[in-house]
């Protein structure tokens, strides 16, 4: 289980995140949403300690983050950046080979275990035929599989991600999400990602984290969350939940308020 | 509008002060009344007349001349490719007509009128093929500009390179090039000044006569032709005059060009984004700016005397860095 | 235990018993570079005034003795020439390659970056205010003053989360101002350095020689250490500062260590033959044309690359049928900034061809 526990940070003199405290539990998926620079991103890298901490800490299962160090950490704890990186030459099976980094010595590299993860990480994201292509090479829909690919490889048990589904047109987007979802449900993986869409939240979290100007609005089970209520607050938007065949939507109202945020 | 204007007038007076100081100063110092007898009443015995006359008038002539064209240059090649950090020795005029004139020199034994024949034509093919090259690298992503002044940096590098090595292939001849190819305001170079003179007018007067359209075209193409402004043919005229003209000051004394950089920045502040204003008032910094230069370049490395261009090297280097700094980086951090 | 395998992405690899893979192709390429250089050398060798060949240098080893000219051309001149120039092209590609992992820039280079000039300055000052301090410090000397430069640019730069190209002209912008003070500072020199100082300003292994190899040899094996060691993180840091720290490369601890590593392998070559500008870019991308490589591998072979390529630059200047005595630096530069050119070129293919 991984906890914050009145996490502050900021860039330089811009303080952006205030006295944040957190609680993930394991196996579920929780989304962070909120408005652009709301803090969303740098709560995330606040956990991995990216981000110089201010104030506060962050315990995983009751032991702080900043005592243990990035090779351990990287067993139990695997992040996935907005913008993924990876140099022209390296190839989809280099990428994945990768993610066992910190199970690896000096001269060693994968043991035959090893192996095997990899492979069925590969095969979990569909990928396995394409282990020899160029990262940089694979469509946008398979680059984020990729990452979830190594991702999976890493073999930790809680996974950050840092809005998984930027730039993927609507049917990557559900299809990544439901991948992520997967991690949950399949392998067990706590999840905590940063998503901008309100209704991909609704569709696939079980937990969200509300944000605004670095506090946190609203944390919970998404059902009982995310309220028009909430939702103004958060955004300044007045909007409607609805539910249709189970599933939760969320649509803007537009009306004087929305009108006069545009102008 | 008004303190515009002011700062032209103080720049003019400016330029008269620091014009005197740079005829008065020297291993001799003059005093002001010796050097207005020189103009007026020039007597042939007076020593120090004929050294006003005959060595400094020259130099400071040249710093004038040389600073005020690439002073302008910069400001025209700023405002139409839109990027700070565009200049003649930015985008391979300066490297361009260089090689041009060392090769013309080590090769073909160039006298003084082809030298500055061939610096032209060197100035235009260096702008060209910095050009051409940035098209060629074409970065996608690349919204700011940056790979035009990269391939000019590419440009000069290989075109200086190829001085270098001509210049090595001949010790002999090396010595009468080297204080040449970095930048040397000197009065030896007074007959170049005298023969190449009227090419720099001709430009300058070009450029004050745009002044108005290329304002336009500061704030965007688009926005200049839907004002009535023929937007090709002003871009090729001004071109050509930047070329021409700071093509023919490097011709006298070699690549000065950072002044073409350091200037525009300096006089923006003041004088806005108005050409008809900026214009003069880039070209009288310019020239107080090279006047100063080449006054602390003579002077402050006693007993040495450092070549104009090395000091404007170090001068425009670190403004280069500032504004990279302040263009490039700072706006990257915003942007976060 | 050694076996052939195939590794994840289905190519050919050698494996050992504790995981350690070699891709075969990376192998292949190193040893056929290994012997390129040795070919080179060969060639080298019979190449200049003196009619003597690599025929007379294989006599000579067995002990046959030879005249005294040819002896002295041989073992005196060309010899060491070619060590130094392969050991100096090693350290630069090496630097280069290296670098380029760091600041996650392909274009990255320790001529473009400043790092040489910082050092030439570094070496000028020393020379201009200490004259009389022995000339051991000289590579200290070129250290600090690459160091500073780096510590400047990664100041300047900052945080700032700014493309390649913004830092490469930041690079640029120091090297201006650089070489305007290394042009300063030439006139307070001696007269009689001053001449040696211009022309191992340009780059050049004139001055080559069995001592310079020696004091050479340090260096090339704390590089080979540094390549052991640090070659895989450099994959990891391909990857991104948070990623590499996210699979678990301490960043923040291992990033200085490296930086140090890559300016000290640059101004060791500084200090033996001069700034070899764009060989830093220049290597690594050739090396990546013959064999793509990640980690270790990409390191040796872009360094075998940088050997090779100044042995080849330097036997083809002194064939050349001229009396013209180009420096290798200018040599460089004069194929490097077309190469580079071409380097861009493709890069923006290859981004335009990603989807």
């Amino acid at each position: 289980m991984i906890e914050a526990r009145g996490l502050s940070a900021a860039y330089g003199d811009t303080p952006v995140l205030f006295d944040v405290s957190a609680r993930f539990s394991a196996g579920r998926l929780t989304a962070l949403v909120g408005p652009n620079g709301c803090g969303k991103s740098t709560f995330l890298k606040a956990i991995m300690n990216f981000v110089p901490v201010s104030g506060g800490a962050v315990t995983l299962d009751g032991e702080p983050i900043l005592k243990i160090g990035r090779r351990k950490l990287a067993r139990r704890l695997a992040y996935l950046p907005q913008e993924s990186q990876c140099p022209d030459y390296m190839t989809l099976g280099e990428l994945v080979e990768l993610a066992g980094y910190s199970r690896y010595s000096l001269f060693g590299g994968p043991t035959e275990g090893d192996r095997e993860l990899f492979q069925k990480a590969l095969g979990v994201v569909g990928l396995e035929g394409l282990a020899h292509r160029q990262v940089n090479r694979l469509s946008g829909g398979q680059r984020q599989r990729a990452f979830i690919a190594m991702i999976l490889a890493q073999d930790a048990g809680i996974v950050l991600m840092d809005e998984p589904v930027n730039h993927l047109d609507m049917t990557y987007q559900y299809a990544t999400m439901s991948l992520v979802k997967d991690l949950t449900r399949d392998h067990g993986k706590t999840v905590i990602t940063v998503l901008h869409d309100l209704n991909l939240t609704l569709a696939f979290a079980d937990d969200v984290v509300m944000m605004r100007e670095g506090r946190i609005v609203a944390a919970g089970p998404v059902r009982e969350t995310v309220t028009p209520e909430t939702v103004g607050a958060v955004f300044d938007l007045d909007a409607d939940i609805f539910e249709r065949d189970g599933r939760l939507v969320c649509l803007p109202r537009m009306d004087a308020r929305c009108r006069t945020l545009a102008a | 509008m008004r303190h515009r204007g002011a700062f032209l007038i103080s720049a003019a007076v400016l330029l008269v002060v620091t014009l005197f100081l740079n005829l008065s100063l020297g291993a001799i110092v003059i005093p002001t009344s010796t050097i207005l007898s020189a103009f007026l009443s020039f007597d042939r015995q007076d020593y120090a007349q004929n050294v006003v006359l005959y060595q400094r008038l020259p130099r400071a002539l040249i710093a004038l001349y040389v600073g005020a064209l690439f002073a302008s240059s910069g400001s025209v090649l700023q405002g139409l490719t839109r990027n700070p950090l565009a200049s003649p020795a930015t985008l391979g005029i300066s490297a361009g007509a260089a090689a041009f004139v060392v090769g013309g020199v080590m090769l073909f034994d160039f006298g003084l009128e082809a030298q500055g024949f061939a610096a032209l034509a060197g100035a235009i093919l260096g702008f060209l093929a910095s050009l051409t090259m940035a098209r060629f690298a074409g970065l996608s992503r690349d919204p700011r500009g940056l790979s035009l002044i990269l391939s000019g940096a590419l440009v000069s590098m290989l075109l200086i390179g190829l001085a270098n090595a001509l210049l090595l292939s001949d010790p002999s001849r090396r010595a009468d090039l080297l204080s040449w190819i970095s930048g040397n305001i000197n009065h030896v170079y007074a007959d170049r000044l005298f023969s190449v003179w009227w090419l720099g007018a001709v430009s300058l007067g070009l450029l004050f006569a745009l002044a108005r359209p290329l304002t336009l075209m500061s704030l965007g193409r688009e926005q200049a032709a839907s004002a009535g402004v023929n937007v090709d043919l002003v871009t090729r005229l001004s071109l050509a005059a930047v070329m021409v003209g700071s093509g023919s000051a490097v011709a006298i004394c070699g690549p000065i060009g950072f002044v073409g950089l350091v200037v525009p920045h300096l006089v923006r502040p003041f004088v806005g984004q108005d050409q008809r204003l900026g214009l003069p008032a880039c070209a009288l910094t310019g020239a107080i700016a090279c006047l100063l230069a080449d006054m602390v370049a003579r002077e402050a490395f006693q007993p040495f005397v450092l070549n104009t261009g090395v000091l404007l090297d170090l001068l425009g280097g670190l403004a280069f860095l500032l504004i990279v700094k302040r263009f490039y980086l700072a706006g990257g951090e915003a942007a976060r | 235990m050694i076996r052939r395998a195939r590794a994840l992405d289905g190519r050919s690899v050698l494996r050992l018993g504790n995981g350690f893979q070699i891709r075969l192709h990376n192998l292949a390429a190193a040893l056929a570079l290994g012997l390129a250089c040795l070919a080179l050398a060969a060639l080298a060798v019979s190449i200049g005034a003196q009619e003597v060949g690599l025929a007379d240098l294989l006599r000579s080893l067995t002990g046959e003795p030879l005249d005294p000219a040819s002896a002295y051309a041989l073992w005196t001149v060309r010899l060491p020439r070619i060590v130094v120039g392969f050991l100096a092209g090693w350290a630069v590609a090496l630097s280069g390659a290296v670098l380029q992992s760091l600041a996650r820039n392909p274009l990255a280079d320790p001529g473009l970056f400043g790092l040489n000039q910082g050092s030439m300055v570094a070496i000028m000052l020393l020379l201009v205010f200490l004259p009389a301090a022995p000339r051991e410090i000289v590579p200290l000397a070129a250290l600090l003053g690459g160091l500073g430069v780096g510590l400047l640019l990664i100041w300047l730069v900052g945080g700032a989360r700014s493309g390649g190209l913004a830092i490469l002209l930041m690079g640029l912008a120091v090297e201006t101002v650089l070489s305007a003070i290394t042009s300063i500072l030439i006139l307070y020199t001696p007269p009689e350095t001053s001449y040696g100082l211009s022309a191992w300003l340009a780059g050049s292994l004139f001055q080559a020689s069995w001592s310079g190899a020696a004091a050479f040899a340090p260096w090339f094996a704390v590089g080979v250490i540094g390549i052991a060691v640090f070659g895989r993180s450099l994959a990891v840091y391909d990857l991104g500062t948070d990623m590499a720290r996210a699979i678990g490369e301490p960043v923040t601890r291992s990033r200085p260590v490296i930086f140090v590593f890559a300016v000290l392998m640059s101004s060791t070559a500084v200090s033996a033959v001069g700034p070899l500008t764009f060989l830093g870019v220049l290597a690594p991308h050739l090396a990546a044309f013959v064999s793509p490589a990640t980690g270790r591998a990409r390191l040796v072979l872009s360094s075998l690359m940088g050997g090779a390529l100044v042995i080849a630059a330097d036997g083809l200047l002194r064939g050349l049928p001229s009396t013209m005595a180009l420096p290798i630096g200018l040599a460089i530069t004069l194929v490097g900034v077309p190469l580079f050119m071409i380097t861009l070129r493709l890069r923006t293919l290859r981004r335009l061809q990603a989807p």
